[in-house]
Parts: structure tokens; sequence; C-alpha cells
């Protein structure tokens, strides 16, 4: 019997690949049979819940146990109706499964619509692997549209501590989705529902020799799919999901406490993560690093810049730390999590109160602390506290400076391991505004083109992404790019970046381009619109309708101030209108003024919340299609007197 | 004493000019700065014997900074027929210092086959980051890999997209008797022959290679290197000569011999589907569309499998196969019903330009030919939503090798004309003074136009559909409500593919205090974007087909303004392609015409300026606002 073992990616796979599928319960037992399929499901050509399907789950049916060798098994039937062509992709299965478990036992075929069954064949039954994690993967024979496809398998696992959640939906709609587990007396379990209202389990005695085991079966029925939408953390985050975990093992010899609590989860990860902790072998390099610091803020910067300095980011990690301290420093070669746990292990050299912090980042999905599982964290931090001030790093991005977190890590909060009963730690968002400010002075010439110099200055998380990206290219083409998002035809003269190491400051960007083409030249008239670097040309938001809530990782600002001088001989028309837009955490305005022969121009934008319920959306797409109108306002530049007859442009 | 001094000062400037000109050099290797160069790349092949052959590898590469970091991944692929024998690595530093050795055992495997549609083979990947955290460093590396089959000649193909200081390829033939033959992609290579204790051997060297061209909508054709054959080999238990395009075709023919054999029920399937019909074409037709909605594409590529399809009796039951397996079961089919047809082996057009003088396996890809007696049917059974005779883009134009019955021929298909992919639209609208157009209208699409829509229609779901659809009618409005239905999506393909629309575009105009903004182009305008960077080429532009748009819009205008700016009418005629603008402003309507014609798919270098001014014109006028003032 095995209790811990790595990996989350298993569990990622479930939901995205082999998607999963139904079955009837009770008084229909007959038509979960493997094999016997119902007339009326031969039959069906849609479903009225969901027109549009291209196959339908008619049932995915788990069926959970401990074996008296102490083997977990799962054995899971799944049932699909395809109901058009493209709904043929649903015949093509990939089951994940980690590398230590076994799979056996695939039986799948398909049933056609005139009854006829075609079986898979062992031979077409095939296994692919990518480092620890194995698929089973198979396509279902004489597929056609109107039949009924099956698939069946065992999984067992030693891992009794680690039970696979049950997501009952689809990427397709499902009839019908259902666990059960059977437990021998001696287990004790709890379960946790998600984007569920407590379902109540059906309880079904079974007779073993000698003694009656309860089985408890949870199922919903007529699920739609989850669709994935833009700016969404996760689609997990809102499927219906059942969590179930082993608590306590207890016969006349033995008492195995699974999991209880999160202090019971703390105690057994800091057992693991303490090891790495108790390496001292650092000691007289933290002295050395450390000895000009004049406080304890300034040794804890300069440990954190040495890690993220000097130790090269190779991937972000998991929550699990392979290398040592002493290996780090041989290779001078990490993960993300392996860095931040070094870290952890300097601080503790230095003397400060330091423990690893386990988060859920941004994609991986919502901590439910209702649920005291360690699988919901997929990454490690590192904790500080300094008197009663608590700090929060990752070394892993060359570019973060010591008050920042990656946009990933920038999540509610983390569960502090410590030696203790641990903590949720609330993670620091910065003050700081994302800002990216640009002072430019434009001057138009008669041919439309546009001679301009901007600078453009970049703080807190903006600063941050282009740091790394001017690390991986070079400033030239990174702004480069830049500018050609907003001005496509773009000449760049120069570009110069200032504080490009110095992470304490604004990046600083001193760009001279020019735009040829920029206005529209008719004539006498000349229109345009205004140059700024900060600009939607269209909404974001395209769909008219939300189901779920809109997720920012960080807050948005940006400034333009422009004075743009108008051609000699021409006069200012026309100006468009100015906008003040509001909204609740979101703020726009800009706003023109005739200057002679120059236009002043200022617009800004800002939006601090960083989640809008599907009950705001309307407003907030509403707020962006105004933005998007006051972006696109047109300047009217006129020489000499107004005429009534239209002009037609030159070659 | 001052003179020493002086002296000791100018040899420690001499001292350090040198150290600093030495690591300038080490840095620069190459005349300019660059990520990473390949300082030495040794290829060795040696053919034991007809069965087997040993491929070894040695390569020393510098990398410079982060961005050099990717050619320091090394990914050696493995199956069947050739398996990883010897493998190791070794970082070091500029100086020489080991900084990490890697045995066989640290690289991973992998084996997995991603893709939408089910891809499964048998081939594995050993792969490692060699990579180092200081810059800069050394990476070298040696492999060796054992072929089972000749068929596995590894070419030589030296240019990479970083320079190479040195690269060769040794040729060691065991027996004298073993016969190839070479093909140089550009240039010929100086050859020096010897003969060694290990046999007879080729030795060819290339030094100082440039990095390859950069160019965008490039053919994939290498133009550096030797491609090799084995004139003689055995795969599985299939002998081969490719010495001929014949024998290629021979061997393939031999490979699928036995595969045209279909279950007795499908003789009256297919008379069943073709009674009625007089002609083979309309019977072949018939066979083609029922074998569209019949089979899905699966690809499952084990052992010999890469190259011998399966039987059409089991394709026929499975309902599944991949290009060949698919092609297999539509030449039972057809012959079936008293028609012959022959499996055409091809290279698609994203994977190469076929070399028609160097006869070898430069295939990667199979679709059915169909003579008839006026005309030759061809037909690509791995798409599900295409004509019976028409060609997606990737092999339309294509040299392909028709395995006949009495050998094989190289034949070119058919190329689709601009007319033939054609786009038509037509809208009709009334714009509010707030900028809201209210419109109805529809856009009629053929061929390859055709092709990319059904591609977006059907693969797109519900409200990705709608959304999609929004974009493509609203792209100039804030946003875009509309109600629309198509027609001849998955069926009658010969007939346009019909979207019929209405609704209203919010913000489809600009709107100031006195003026309106419009740009009537709403398809199909090309924006500063479509302009290609570059002001010359090296190599031809390509593009997938040639086609033609036709958008016609007509406009209401609000009646109190009238029009103040708008661009030139245009009509510029060239060689590769026509562009017209034109329109007329009456009694408040603004009536707007459009005709692209693209009519080449090759434009030459020489007149790739030519085509960039004219894509700058026909960019400058789409892109054009229309003013109304009230």
């Amino acid at each position: 019997m095995k209790l811990f073992r790595h990996g989350e990616f298993l569990r990622f796979f479930c939901w995205v690949v082999l998607g999963v599928a139904v079955f009837a319960w009770g008084g229909q037992a007959q038509t979960e049979k493997f094999g016997k399929v119902s007339k009326a499901e031969l039959e069906m050509t849609s479903i009225p819940e969901a027109p549009d399907a291209g196959a339908v789950y008619l049932f995915d049916i788990g069926d959970m146990k401990i074996t008296s060798d102490f083997v977990l098994s799962l054995e899971r039937k799944v049932r699909i109706k395809i109901l058009t062509e493209e709904g043929k992709e649903s015949a093509n299965i990939r089951i994940p499964y980690w590398h230590e478990d076994k799979i056996r036992g695939i039986k799948a075929h398909t049933i056609l619509p005139n009854g006829k069954k075609i079986k898979l064949n062992k031979k077409e039954s095939f296994e692919e692997k990518v480092k620890n994690t194995r698929f089973k993967v198979f396509t279902f024979p004489g597929v056609e549209v109107g039949s009924v496809i099956e698939y069946k398998y065992q999984l067992t696992s030693e891992y009794l501590h680690y039970l696979e959640p049950w997501y009952f939906q689809h990427e397709e709609y499902t009839l019908l989705s259902r666990i059960s587990v059977m437990l021998p007396p001696e287990f004790s379990y709890t379960v946790f529902f998600r984007n569920v209202l407590g379902v109540e389990p059906t309880v079904q005695d079974v007779l073993r020799p000698g003694r009656v085991l309860k089985r408890y079966s949870w199922e919903l029925r007529n699920l739609p799919p989850v669709k994935e939408e833009p700016y969404m953390r996760t689609k997990r985050d809102y499927l219906a999901a059942l969590h179930f975990q082993l608590v306590t093992y207890r016969d006349p010899y033995n008492y195995i406490k699974f999991i209880q609590d999160w202090p019971d989860l703390v105690a057994k990860e800091w057992e693991i993560l303490k090891k790495p902790l108790q390496d001292k072998s650092q000691k007289k390099l933290v002295e050395r690093l450390t000895a000009t610091a004049a406080t304890d803020k300034e040794k804890v910067q300069m440990l954190y810049a040495f890690v993220r300095d000097s130790i090269e980011t190779t991937g972000k990690g998991s929550r699990w730390v392979d290398k040592t301290p002493k290996e780090i420093m041989k290779i001078k070669k990490a993960k993300g999590a392996e860095k931040n746990m070094f870290l952890v292990n300097l601080l503790r050299l230095a003397g400060f109160d330091a423990y690893p912090l386990l988060i859920s980042t941004w994609h991986n999905g919502l901590v439910l602390v209702d649920q005291p599982r360690l699988t919901q964290f997929n990454y490690l931090l590192a904790y500080v506290k300094i008197g009663l001030k608590e700090y929060v790093f990752d070394t892993r991005d060359k570019f973060c400076p010591a008050d920042l977190l990656p946009r990933t890590d920038l999540v509610d909060r983390g569960l502090l391991i410590n030696e203790e009963k641990g903590k949720f730690v609330k993670i620091p968002h910065p003050r700081k505004i994302n800002m990216q400010y640009c002072a430019t002075e434009a001057a138009l010439s008669e041919d439309g083109s546009l001679s301009a110099t901007a600078t453009l200055r970049l703080e807190g998380m903006k600063a941050m992404i282009f740091r790394n990206r001017i690390a991986k290219s070079d400033s030239i083409s990174v702004f480069e790019e830049f500018l050609k998002n907003r001005f496509p035809n773009v000449e760049i003269d120069s570009i110069a970046v200032q504080n490009f190491k110095d992470m304490q400051t604004p990046l600083v960007v001193s760009i001279r381009y020019h735009v040829p083409e920029f206005a529209q030249v008719v004539g006498d008239m000349i229109y345009l619109n205004a140059p700024a670097m900060d600009s939607y040309q269209s909404n974001p938001f395209k769909s008219e309708h939300r189901s779920f809530p809109v997720e920012f990782t960080s807050n948005d600002a940006a400034t333009d101030k422009i004075d743009i001088t108008v051609p000699e001989g021409y006069h200012i028309s026309e100006l468009p209108r100015n906008y003040v837009l509001k909204l609740k955490g979101i703020t726009f305005l800009n706003g023109w003024k005739d200057q002679g022969n120059k236009i002043h121009f200022e617009r800004q934008f800002m939006r601090r919340k960083l989640v809008f319920k599907p009950s705001e959306y309307v407003a907030m797409r509403s707020f962006f299609d105004q933005m998007v109108n006051a972006d696109q306002g047109q300047m009217v530049l006129k020489q000499g007197d107004d005429e009534a007859s239209p002009r037609v442009q030159g070659n | 004493m001052m003179r020493g001094i002086h002296l000791s000062l100018f040899f420690f400037y001499l001292l350090i000019i040198l150290i600093t000109t030495a690591s300038s050099q080490n840095r620069t290797l190459w005349r300019e700065p660059v990520d990473a160069l390949v300082v030495t790349d040794e290829n060795e092949f040696e053919v034991i014997n007809e069965k087997k052959a040993v491929y070894r590898v040695h390569r020393i590469i510098h990398i410079y900074n982060p961005r050099g970091d990717k050619y320091a991944v090394l990914a050696i692929s493995e199956d069947k027929f050739s398996t990883c024998k010897d493998l190791s690595a070794t970082i070091w530093s500029m100086n020489g210092k080991e900084l990490k050795k890697f045995k066989k055992k640290d690289f991973d495997v992998v084996k997995f086959s991603p893709g939408g549609t089910l891809y499964i083979e048998d081939a594995r990947t050993r792969g490692a980051d060699l990579s180092w955290n200081k810059h800069p460093y050394k990476v070298e590396y040696q492999y060796e890999i054992q072929y089972n089959s000749l068929f596995f000649w590894n070419d030589w193909l030296p240019q990479l997209d970083i320079p190479v200081l040195k690269s060769s390829y040794r040729l060691i033939l065991k027996n004298d008797k073993t016969k190839f033959n070479e093909y140089y992609l550009g240039d010929s290579i100086a050859v020096k022959e010897s003969r060694t204790k290990r046999g007879k051997e080729f030795y060819w060297e290339l030094t100082n290679l440039e990095p390859a061209d950069e160019d965008s909508w490039i053919a994939f054709n290498e133009n550096v290197g030797i491609l090799f054959t084995p004139i003689d080999f055995i795969l599985g238990d299939y002998r081969g000569r490719f010495d001929s395009w014949e024998n290629i075709a021979r061997w393939y023919a031999h490979l699928a011999k036995d595969q045209y054999q279909v279950p007795p029920t499908v003789k009256g399937l297919v008379e069943e589907l073709t009674a009625g019909i007089e002609d083979d074409k309309g019977k072949a037709e018939a066979l083609y569309y029922f074998l569209q909605k019949y089979t899905r594409y699966v690809a499952i590529y084990l052992g010999i499998g890469g190259w011998q399809p399966h039987s059409a009796s089991t394709v026929y039951q499975k309902k599944y196969g991949d290009c060949k397996d698919l092609t297999t079961l539509m030449i039972a089919l057809l012959h079936e019903a008293g028609i012959k047809a022959y499996p055409a082996l091809t290279p698609t057009r994203d994977y190469r330009l076929l070399i028609d003088d160097f006869p070898s396996n430069q295939f990667n890809h199979c679709i059915t030919c169909v003579p008839l007696k006026n005309d030759t049917l061809w037909l690509e059974c791995t798409a599900d939503y295409l004509a019976a005779g028409d060609l997606p883009p990737s092999v339309e134009g294509a040299k392909v090798l028709v395995v006949s019955d009495n050998g094989g021929r190289i034949v070119q298909t058919p190329i689709s004309k601009p007319s033939e992919n054609l786009w038509k639209s037509t809208v009709q609208g009334s714009l509010t003074s707030l900028g809201a157009l209210s419109f109805s209208g529809s856009i009629l699409t053929s061929g390859n136009q055709a092709l990319w829509m059904r591609g977006r229609l059907i693969s797109l779901k519900r409200e990705k559909r709608d959304n999609w659809v929004n974009r493509l009618v609203g792209k100039h409005a804030a946003s875009v409500n509309i109600q629309y239905r198509v027609v001849n999506l998955d069926t009658n393909y010969q007939q346009p593919l019909g979207m019929y629309f209405e609704g209203i575009a919010n913000k489809f105009a600009k709107v100031s205090s006195k003026r309106l903004f419009l740009v009537p182009a709403m398809f199909n305008g090309f924006s500063k974007r479509s302009v290609p960077d570059e002001e010359t080429r090296k190599t031809p532009l390509y593009f997938r087909y040639a086609y033609t748009d036709i958008d016609s819009v007509i406009i209401h205008i609000p009646v109190h303004y009238s029009l103040e700016a708008a661009p030139h009418p245009q009509h510029l005629q060239t060689d590769f392609a026509e562009y017209r603008m034109d329109y007329s402003f009456r009694d408040s309507e603004l009536t707007y015409s459009r005709f692209y014609r693209l009519k080449k798919i090759e434009i030459p270098p020489e007149d790739y300026p030519a085509y960039r001014t004219f894509l700058q014109k026909v960019s400058k006028t789409d892109r054009a606002t229309f003013v109304f003032k009230r």
C-alpha cells in the first residue's frame, strides 16, 4: 500500500483528453449492461437540450473499490452516441494513467444503427508514454453517424491515498454520470463536491463472504458541456466534480490515519519538505552573500536576488522538490519550485523564519479551503516573516523584482508548510499599478505621414514582461513588434532602452519613428485618429452573453499624452468628442484640445477590478464598445475654406 | 626605469588587446553576431549489407546567448527499423572545462502522437535539453543509429538557420556492389573517393555555410546538400529497386497488390450506389461521396504500415484509415464498378516539391487517380467536404507518381483557375447617423474558397461559429447582431457554398459631430499588414491557390449627409493580379464594388517588388475611408 505519489498531470488529462461518460442506474440497470444498447439509443438522432451536439455521453459510470489486498480499483464504463460527422472525433480515445498504475481489460465496441456490433481488436489498443504518464490509445472501428460506442476498463493502483477526482461533465453533453465507491468497513472516507450542491449518495448493501459492504453512489444527469471562454482562469474551476478522500483505516491490528484536515496534511508535507531544509552546506555562502547587508530586509533581498540571478530556471516545476541545495549549487540549474525551496534553505541559514508556501497557480484553479487536499496545489513559493511582516517570493523569473510575483502566482492564498499546523497565507498582490505611460511629440506632414518621438515608461508587471521579452530577443525587435501592433507600417528611426537591468525602476524606452500614410489625405482634407500607444481597434469581448466570470490576473493602466503639430497651412476643422466612461473598477477618459497649430490629446485607461461577474458582463462589454469608438475618433484638418463637393483621393 | 614601465605597460596593453581579440573571435566565430553556430557537423553513413546500415553523427555547437539554447536540444527518432545504439553528450565551457556529461540513460524517451485526429505510430523520440545556464558554452554530442533497411539512407542537409563552419558526410560501403544514387541540391559538391580497410569511402565536405534564407511563403525544398537513395533495398519482407520511377511504382504496387480485396457484400453495395448512373465519371463520383461519409481519417503506422496500406477489406470494416488506406478502399470500390483507378504518391506542397529527375522516396501522401475517356478524375480521399475531382491546395499542381499497371509515371495534378476559387458577396444596408448599419446580404464561395469556409463553419461549434461569422461580417463594427443560414454546407459540394445573413452592425461607421467615416470593404480589404515587410526576395513567393474576390455593397446614407471625401476609383492590371474598386454616390446611396483576382500562385523574385508596390496600392485603397459630412 503506497500513500503518496507525484503528478498532477494525470488529473488534468482526465477531463481534457479522456472526456468521460455515462450510465443508467437503479430501475434502468439492464440498459447499463455493457453491449446492451436500447432501441431508443440506437434510433436517437439528436437531443433537444443540445441540438447541435456532435456526440452525447449517454452515460459515464465509475465503480471504485478497495480490494482485500489493498489495491484501489476503478472500473469505468462509457457509452457515447455519435450524432454527426464531427462527432466521430469522440471515437478517438486516449486514457491517461500514472506509470505505476495498471490499466487492464480494455473492451470496446461499436454498435451500428442496425444493431451490428464491431469489436475492438486487442492489437488495436496502443500504449504511449510521456515521462511518468502513460496513455492507452485506441479508436473505435466501423463508426458511422448513428453508432453507439462503448468502452470499459479497469484501472488499479496501489496508491490508496490518491484517488482520482470524478468530473461529471465533458466536452459534449452528458445525460448521466455516476461514481460509486465500495469500501471495506475498515476504511472511512470523506467526499468533496465542486460546482454541485450537496448530492446525497444512494446506499446499497453488497454481500461479500462473511460480511456486508456498502456501496455509495453519486449521480448527476443532463449536464451541459462547460465552454472555454476568453479571460477565464480555467474551465476546471467550473466543472461539476466530486473529490473522494480516504481518512482512516482501522482493523484489530492496525490503525492508519490518511488525511483528516489541513494540519494533518501540513504535518505530512513538512516531513517531506523539511529534509532539504536541514542541509547546512550553504552556510558559508549565506554569510558571504549577506556580509554587507545593513538590515534584515536587505539580507532577504540579497539572498532572493542571488537565487533568482545565479541559478538558471529550467522550468516552473511543481510542488515537488528533487534537488538538494548542494546539487543546485553544483549545477546552477533548477526548476522554479526547487529554486524557491533553495531560497527557503538559505533564508533559514541566515536565521529567518522561512517556509515553503504551496499555491495553486492561476490556470490550475482556485483552492477550496474547505476541502483539505494537497492535490489542489501545483507550485511552491518561498515565504519569510520579518518581524510582523510576511513576504512571499518566487525566484523563477529573472526580471521579477523582490516586491512582485509573476502573474500566474497572483492567486488568492497559499498554504504555509511548517512544523506546526501550517496556515493559509494571503498572497500579497502588488500595490503598484501596472502602468504604461507614453508621452508623444508628433508632427503630421501634408502627405499624411506622421513623425513622432515617444517616451514610453513601463511599470510593475508590464516592465517585467517587456524585460523578459527583450532578454529572449532584443530591444529593437521587441519594440518594433510592439509598435507594429499599433502602426503596422511603422518605420523606426531609433530605439533606446533605459533601466533594463535596474528592476526597481520603470523600464523607459525612447522611440523615434514615422508612419507613412498614417492619415488619409483627400484633396485639402486630412483625416486621422490619435497615435496613442494604448488603443483598442476592436472589442475583445465578442460574445453577447457570458456564462462565467471574466477574470484578470492583475490590474491594468495606460496613459497617453500626445501633442501633434498640424501641417503648415492647415487648420483644425473638427475634433472628436471627449469621453468619460466609468464602471465599477474601470475608468476611461480622453480629451482633445485645439491649440492652434497643435492638437493636444490625453487618454487614460485604468482597470483595478480583477473579476467581473456574468451579471456585470453586458455593461462591461458595452464599456469596451464605447472605448473602441472613442479610440477610433477621427480628427479632421482642412486647408482653405470649406467646400460642399466631394474630394477624391489621388493615386 | 620609466622606459621599463612604459615597455611593461605596452606589453600589458598588447596582452589585453590580444585577449580581447581572441575572446571576441570566440564569441563571434562568425563574421557577425549570431545566437549559435555549428562548429563541427560530422555525418557518417556506413552500409554493412543490404539489410543493415549505421548512421553516426558527431556535432559541436557553440551557444552564445539564451536565444541559441534551442540548438542545444537533441531529439533522436527511433522505430521498428531504427535503433539508437550509442548516445552521449557533453556540455563544455568555452575554455574546455567539462560542465556536464550525459549518457544514453539520461535521455528521456517519449512515445506520444498528438493531434486532433488520431495518429498512432510505433516511433519514439529520445531527447534531452543540453543547454547550460551561463553563456557562452559548447555542446558536443555523438550518436549512432542502426537501421535494418537501406530504405532509410540518410540525406545530407547541412544548412541550418545558424551558420555551420564545417559539415561533412562520409559514406562507407563495405561491399563495392552496393549501388546508390545521389542528388545534389543546388551546386555540385566535390567528392573524395578512397579505399580503406572499412571499404569504399566517399567524402563530402562544406565549410562556412551561411544560414538558410528566411523569406516567408517559400517552398520547403532545401538548396544545399545531397539526397541519397539506395538502388536496392529490403524493407520488412519486401524488396525494392529505386533506380527509376517505374520501379518505385512497381515496389508500391507490390506492397499494395493483395490489399484491394473487399468482402463479397461490397459488390452489391457498389451496384446499389451506382444504379442508374451511366458514365464512369458519375459512378466514380457517387462512390467517392459514399467513401467520404463512410470513413474517417485515422493513421496507424506500425512497422511497414507507414508504407504498406491496410487491406481494403479492413478499411471497409473499420471505416477508418490514413491516405493510402482510404485510397486503397476507393480503388477497390472503383474496381468493383469496373472502373480502373490507381494510387498516386505525392509530396504535399507544404512538405516539398517533387524532384522529378531523382527517383526516390520523396512522398508523404497518396491520392487516387481515375483515368477516364476524356479526362482524369483526381480524388482526395482524406477530405470529408470536397467535390469529387477537386483537389485541396496541398496537392493541386503537385507532381505525383501514378502507380499504374505497367509501372508508373510522374504527372502533374491540375491547378485550379482563379475563377474557380470564387468569393462573391453582396450587401445592402442602411446607415444611421449614429453609425449603425442594418444590413442583409450573402456570400457565395466555390472551389478552395468554399473549402476554407466549410472547414471553419463545420469545425467550430455553435457559439464559436457564431462569433467567427460575427467577426467575418462585422470586422469594422464594434459589435454585431446577426442571423445567418448556410446552404450546401455538408452536401452538394459542386454547388457554391452560400451564407445568407441579416443583422445590425453597431458603430459600423465612426461618428463625429459633423461627419460619418465609413470603410465599405467589409470582407476582403487588405490591411497594412498584408504588405510584406521584405522589399526584395531571393526565392519565389508561393500562394496556396489563385482566386477571385468580388464584393459589392450598397449602403443608404442618412439623407442630410453628403460625400465629403472618398478614395479614387482604381483599376490595376498586372500579370500576376488584377484589382478594381469603383463607387458611386447618388440619392444618398453609396454603391461600392471591389474586384480582386490573384492570377498566379508563384511570383518569381524579379517580379516581387512590382507585386509589393501593387499590394501597397490595393491596401491603401481598401483601407481608405469614405467621409460623409452633414
